[in-house]
């Protein structure tokens, strides 16, 4: 748990509204890794079916910021076969710090978010999983 | 009279001793804690509603009130807001299509709980409350007739100029006819528009502004009818309070049928909440009476006759509401950019939008047939057989997943919807046609 992302694990408790937090790894291999990205919601608990922002951070495999990074975020409920109830964006606030703005998941159950990050010439996908 | 008394007694004691486990359901804690979150005492205070200042003015609810079972509103002078909004129908018409004017294309749906909904209409048209309401008014199927008429109404009117008023300021005078001729209106015959195009911007927005309050105090109505306690919810007060059989206030087959509208049958994915929607918008597949007509898939029938289009449903109302001079970016909304992320971050992806229609609340929805955005069901146990063994969907994506529940589980669930039923929390005045 926790090796390839090692998302920050900020959500207490409160039973529906608790995210169990899975590492599933995304598209890289733990020994491919380019980028480390660790994100925070910015209401907690992470709130069921409200819009909010995450803070995220991207560092380098050795702890440095990576800054000017072109993210895209996307994600979605696999089961069925839908995306997100809104289009969220990714703005840099400063020293390997962005903000996602207007994320929102409307239905309880097992959503993934999917993150693609270019910097440096250099590009990577990560997901993550969230079950509300 | 004595023996047809004890009936239900004699009823009661019998189900008591056949099927007293049932009643007295054992919930689980992951069960009560979804319960909690169904239940009304859950429901948050109204969220406030930027965009319109005069959303919580209980002087804007009072001429609301008049405005909507106002019924010179109209191009006939027929047609109110509560013509297809009734009150004693759970603010529905029990229509599949309702009829204003001329016929709608989509079912009217009820208003109870509608104020906590961040987007209107069964597609999403709208954005806010107030500008949902105008858009029947200048639809020619619905009201029939436009913002020029009703500013004159407004203006004509002494209780109304009053009313008026006081909330908004001074009335433009409107007796000009070169200046604001009667014809003219955005909407309707291209002679119609070309007038209203010929009138000066300033002119144009006098009487436009004067529109959009009348859509605001009706909003500010509609903001009263917040939903009240339904049989289900005073049973799970009884559970909360520690009576695992809910003063018996539902049955064996309504208990079991919440049951499984929490559990199995996965209803609270999408209708979570007190006011049982996510206020979200799913493809659910429901038939589209354009595509069911007969040689809608046959390319030589289109030779001679116009292919009906079929309802795209989100995508065209995300994109409109997006368009709309009365979203919450635009210069009528009263709110700022920060108030209004439902717009600046609305999805609106072909994949995500194709297809797929608002979640309607479940309360009072036995009392609201017929069912889905044409009422192409005519009972919830069609909607329920629908989403037990869903089809392909006739545009995007169909996302629900079979389910594979017995007709009795069926039976259950349906049984189950009844008991949420209720009238809204308000006094009996707000419910009726008020004394003009």
């Amino acid at each position: 748990m926790g090796t390839v992302d090692r998302m920050k694990r900020g959500l207490p408790g409160g039973l529906l509204f608790a995210c169990f937090f899975i590492a599933i790894g995304g598209h890289a291999q733990p020994n491919q890794e380019k980028f480390i990205v660790t994100y925070k919601s910015q209401v907690e608990p992470m709130p069921l079916n409200r819009i909010h922002s995450w803070r995220m951070r991207v560092e380098t495999t050795d702890g440095m910021p990576v800054t000017g990074a072109d993210i895209r975020v996307d994600g979605g409920m696999p089961a069925h076969g839908h995306g997100l109830p809104t289009q969220p964006v990714v703005r840099e606030i400063g020293e390997g710090n962005y903000l996602v703005e207007g994320l929102k998941f409307s239905m309880t159950g097992y959503w993934e978010m999917w993150f693609e990050i270019k910097a440096g010439g250099i590009s990577e996908k990560k997901k993550f999983a969230l079950d509300f | 009279m004595t023996r047809l008394r004890t009936g239900p007694y004699l009823l009661s004691l019998l189900l008591s001793i056949t099927a007293p486990s049932s009643i007295t359901a054992a919930w689980s804690p992951s069960e009560l804690s979804l319960l909690r979150l169904q239940w009304l005492g859950s429901l948050p205070p109204l969220p406030a509603d930027p965009s319109n200042r005069v959303a919580d003015d209980p002087r804007a609810a009072e001429f609301g009130r008049r405005l909507f079972f106002d019924r010179r509103l109209s191009a006939n002078g027929e047609v109110a807001c509560a013509s297809c909004h009734i009150p004693g129908k759970s603010f529905t018409d029990g229509l599949a299509r309702s009829r204003g004017v001329g016929e709608t294309k989509r079912s009217a749906p009820t208003l109870i709980g509608a104020a906590y909904a961040p987007w209107y209409f069964w597609d999403g048209r709208s954005d806010s409350l107030w500008s949902q309401a105008l858009g029947p008014l200048e639809s020619p199927v619905e009201h029939g007739g436009n913002r020029l008429q009703y500013a004159r109404l407004i203006r004509n009117d002494p209780v109304y100029s009053d009313h008026y008023e006081t909330l908004f300021g001074p009335l433009p005078d409107l007796s000009d006819r070169q200046r604001f001729p009667d014809g003219a209106s955005p909407v309707g015959t291209d002679a119609a528009i070309a007038e209203w195009r010929g009138m000066a911007e300033v002119d144009r927005k006098a009487v436009t502004r004067i529109f959009v309050n009348v859509g605001k105090a009706v909003a500010a109505y509609q903001r009263k009818l917040v939903p009240g306690l339904a049989r289900f919810d005073r049973y799970l007060e009884k559970v909360f309070q520690g009576d695992p059989s809910g003063g018996g206030l539902m049955s064996t087959d309504e208990v079991a049928g919440l049951k499984l509208f929490v559990g199995k049958a996965m209803c609270v994915t999408c209708h979570m909440g007190p006011l049982f929607t996510n206020h979200g918008f799913h493809n659910v597949g429901a038939p589209d009476p354009a595509m069911s007509k007969p040689g809608y898939r046959l390319p030589i029938v289109h030779l001679f006759i116009e292919k009906p289009e079929p309802d795209m449903g989100r995508y065209r109302g995300v994109r409109q509401s997006l368009a709309s001079e009365f979203n919450c970016l635009g210069e009528y909304s009263d709110a700022t950019k920060n108030d209004c992320s439902e717009l600046v971050f609305a999805n609106t992806r072909h994949q995500d939008t194709l297809g797929a229609f608002k979640v309607p609340t479940l309360r009072n929805v036995a009392d609201t047939a017929p069912y889905m955005h044409v009422g192409q069901f005519a009972t919830l146990g069609e909607v329920l057989r629908h989403y037990n063994a869903p089809p392909v969907a006739p545009s995007g994506r169909n996302e629900l997943i079979p389910l594979a529940l017995t007709d009795r589980e069926l039976n259950q669930l349906e049984a189950f919807l009844h008991s949420l039923s209720s009238p809204p929390a308000v006094s009996a005045e707000w419910l009726q046609i008020p004394d003009l």
